[in-house]
């Protein structure tokens, strides 16, 4: 019976290598063209020319070290989601505790904290909610990478011009235009651990200029069993969660773009199984789940209203909606399971002028107002029906700002930026960022900068008070940064960048567990420092390969005792290789990660580890099918993140998790059909 | 391969895409290298323009990041009728107007373009740019690339105001002539 199933597969399978062993041999046959210096003008400008990629020229000018993953990046390297995108920035890790995954960046970053010192950006809207700020970075971020022009990654803090939120870092995310899907595309996949997608796109531009995509996609992961050894005992299945790690998910995505408007909607819906016992739950039960809901919509304008002034103008509204059945007892001591809730509503206006008219000087003014009229959670037992939590605190938000990138002589520039914010909850604060650039003639860039950011405790931190004691009066928190950078760019071809930076943070809210009555409290207790150094280049070759890599030295640690933070490795090293094009068909892809061992929450140790990807992809030649493949963690390298303080059972005493073994060797098939 | 195939198609139809791959692809135009092809069009304008002060030597210039990876190195020594061609990569704006014929203006110079080309107009030297709106701000010859094709802009006025007269043969192909 087994060997039936098998045989059409592996007959897929080699029909499949066959083809590809086809597009090889094709690109063999491609030969050198002729001298092109020897041909007439008229013949030149007939031929047929192709462009070469290149690293963005505005790149070192940028006021910090901006990394730009593109879509072509994301094709060639098989990327399904944000964490895969980050994982490649240099100075970031991200860890996954089997629901959400947590990035550190340049050595700071709890595990457990959501993100939130992180801000997600979509088009340039929040995604980050208002209820617990969560930046979104796993299967719950809710468009499909297939809808990514680029992502820019911007480290360091962004308040001065974003505000709340972009404390180590802006993700802003930019989807693809109509045009560059210029038809539809189907897709079809197949991972390991039982997973399975489907997904539409579809795209076009009319001859007038207005552009239109949509694009919706379903997935679905039984994901595999998973063994925790803190509960392996006979009463608990030996530590081993079954059929829990499931992962779930739809997503809609539209954008019209016409005339200087751009009217753009997303909705991702995302379901997953916790196999953690994770808040005082029964390990093994499968009745336990979260469900992540984003939607948003957004309106702007954009006018270039003569040579040296550009504006903008929007309106936006984002939904955030979480659902958490959480199982305390075990199915044959009683039924009842807690629901947890919480919804965030926000709807904002925005206008910004971008003016070129003084001479030196680029000026860019904004101001924004965001009225969050859902900030809400509950907590309640079902059966029998017990109310632990219902509050709502809606807030408004003002802010202006005001940035100016003035250019002093040739080789000059002089970029500053304050951005002044008014929370209804949490007061007034300004932002002040500053970066000197000097380009010097050997096209080396020296970059010195400082910034501050922060903010404000979220609805989660100050008002949760069913489990945890209600502390409406935390402050924010606050971090300086100072950054000193050598670009080296001499080609468009070869780039090289070394940062020595310093972020000193304070106040930070930390949750930590109340020893008079185990309760777990959100207090802004600490301060904290990191200070490294970080490496990077990147080469595209003139055949077509690109080498990228980055290597980090850094310590973070606790100003109050000198302690090694959690989560926090010392050193990170990154490899990525794309292969030069195999024909004209097909492109490999192998990349490199290395992270240093690591604190845990609970004060054990997580070792170093270096996982291996590799990816291929192709187009079967003479039809309009795209194959891609990958191969994951291709050398089995077992590994774990930290747990954090969130993961204990209901046993008595609870029995916390120090650490959450990650994935083996994984691998994911996708094929997509263009028409 | 062609007959067995053939006979197999009858059989299975659905075979039809992998008989495919495995023919030769279709004979088409080779494709050339952007900057492979900017680098001979530039050859092609030193042969057709009127440079001054030559001396035995045409220098063309690379100011600011060099885009052309080695496409450029095919040119050096080449002659230009009794003149050797040689490419020089001056370190700034100043040195390259005193010492360059030809001056390739890199786009990491885009902030500085209209400055430069009102230098370049006054000491004689022949300018191109590949930054949008370069020949608009005075560049006397601004390429592009339109449909996978190497296309141009010519700048009449700022050419005749440093004394580089273009062939007739050259500026028939310009796009545009401002």
């Amino acid at each position: 019976m087994l060997s039936m199933k098998v045989t059409p597969l592996s007959r897929h399978l080699s029909r499949a290598l066959g083809l590809l062993a086809a597009g090889l041999q094709a690109g063999a046959l491609a030969q050198q063209g002729p001298d092109l210096n020897a041909l007439p003008l008229e013949q030149l400008l007939n031929l047929d020319v192709v462009t070469a990629s290149k690293i963005p020229q505005k790149i070192s000018e940028a006021p910090s070290s901006v990394s730009v993953i593109t879509a072509e990046d994301i094709r060639q390297r098989g990327y399904r989601t944000l964490t895969d995108v980050l994982q490649s920035v240099p100075g970031m890790t991200v860890s996954y505790d089997r629901n959400y995954n947590y990035a550190n960046m340049r050595g700071l970053g709890n595990p457990g904290d959501l993100n939130t010192r992180l801000l997600i950006l979509i088009d340039g809207r929040r995604l980050n909610d208002v209820v617990y700020d969560q930046g979104a970075i796993g299967t719950e971020f809710p468009v499909d990478l297939d809808l990514i022009e680029r992502v820019e990654f911007v480290p360091g803090p962004g308040s001065a011009i974003y505000g709340s939120s972009a404390f180590f870092g802006v993700v802003n995310v930019i989807t693809k235009s109509g045009a560059a899907i210029n038809g539809t595309l189907a897709s079809a996949g197949r991972f390991s651990a039982g997973g399975r997608e489907a997904r539409i796109a579809h795209g076009g531009a009319t001859p007038g200029g207005a552009e239109l995509l949509l694009g919706a996609s379903v997935y679905n992961s039984a994901g595999r069993d998973l063994y925790f050894p803190e509960f392996d005992d006979a009463a608990s299945n030996h530590g081993v969660a079954v059929g829990i790690d499931y992962d779930r998910y739809h997503r809609l995505f539209a954008k019209l773009a016409a005339g200087g408007f751009v009217a753009e909607a997303y909705f991702g819906s995302r379901t997953k199984g916790i196999p953690t016992a994770s808040y005082g739950q029964q390990f093994n039960d499968p009745r336990s789940w979260t469900r992540d809901e984003y939607a948003g919509a957004g309106l702007s304008w954009r006018s270039k209203v003569s040579e040296s002034l550009d504006l903008f103008a929007g309106v936006s509204v984002a939904r955030y909606r979480y659902t958490s059945v959480n199982v305390t007892e075990a199915e044959s001591q009683g039924r009842t399971s807690n629901i947890d809730t919480a919804a965030s509503l926000s709807s904002g206006a925005e206008l910004r002028a971008i003016s070129s008219a003084l001479s030196g000087h680029k000026l860019i003014a904004g101001a924004e107002y965001v009225r969050d009229s859902k900030r809400q959670m509950a907590n309640y037992d079902v059966d029998p029906y017990a109310l632990h939590l219902d509050v709502a605190h809606p807030k408004r938000q003002a802010a202006v700002y005001l940035q100016d990138e003035m250019r002093l002589g040739q080789s000059v520039i002089l970029n500053t930026g304050v951005r002044h914010d008014v929370d209804s909850e949490g007061g007034a604060t300004t932002n002040p960022r500053v970066a000197l650039l000097y380009k010097t003639a050997r096209q080396v860039t020296l970059k010195a900068l400082y910034g501050t950011a922060y903010r404000s405790a979220n609805a989660y931190e100050r008002y949760y008070t069913f489990d945890f004691r209600a502390n409406p009066a935390l402050r924010s928190e606050h971090i300086k940064t100072y950054e000193l950078i050598a670009d080296y760019f001499p080609t468009d071809r070869f780039r090289a960048t070394a940062s020595v930076f310093q972020y000193r943070m304070r106040d930070m809210l930390a949750l930590t567990t109340d020893p008079n009555n185990g309760f777990l409290v959100f207090s802004n207790i600490d301060a904290a420092h990191a200070t490294g150094i970080e490496l990077a280049a990147e080469w595209l070759r003139e055949d077509g390969s690109a080498l990228k890599g980055s290597a980090n030295v850094q310590s973070a640690r606790n100003d109050a005792n000198g302690a090694w933070l959690p989560n926090s490795p010392r050193r990170l090293f990154k490899l990525n290789y794309a292969l030069p094009p195999l024909g004209d068909h097909l492109r490999a892809n192998a990349e490199y990660r290395f992270t240093s061992r690591r604190r845990t929450v609970q004060g054990g140790e997580v070792g170093g580890f270096g996982v291996v990807n590799l990816s291929l992809v192709g187009t079967l030649p003479g039809t309009h099918v795209e194959l891609s493949a990958g191969v994951l963690n291709a050398f089995a390298k077992r590994y774990a993140d930290s747990a954090s303080e969130e993961h204990y059972d209901n046993s008595t005493p609870p029995r916390h998790l120090d650490a959450i073994a990650q994935d083996g060797r994984s691998w994911r098939l996708m094929a997509t059909v263009g028409f | 391969m062609m007959p067995a195939c053939l006979a197999r198609l009858r059989k299975n139809v659905r075979l039809l895409p992998l008989c495919c791959a495995l023919l030769p692809p279709p004979a088409r135009a080779q494709a050339a290298d952007e900057y492979a092809a900017k680098a001979a069009f530039i050859y092609n304008i030193a042969q057709f323009s009127s440079l001054t002060n030559m001396n035995g030597v045409v220098r063309l210039c690379v100011l600011g990041r060099d885009p052309f990876g080695s496409a450029l190195a095919t040119l050096e020594g080449k002659m230009l009728g009794n003149a050797r061609l040689t490419i020089l990569y001056p370190h700034s704006g100043p040195e390259a107007l005193m010492q360059c014929h030809i001056l390739y203006i890199s786009a990491s110079e885009a902030d500085d373009m209209a400055a430069l080309a009102e230098g370049a107009r006054a000491a004689g030297v022949l300018t191109i740019a590949d930054t949008r709106g370069a020949a608009r701000k005075g560049v006397m010859l601004e390429l592009y690339v339109d449909d996978r094709r190497i296309a141009f802009e010519f700048n009449g006025a700022a050419a005749h105001g440093a004394g580089v007269a273009l062939s007739s043969k050259v500026l028939r192909l310009a796009r545009a002539i401002y």
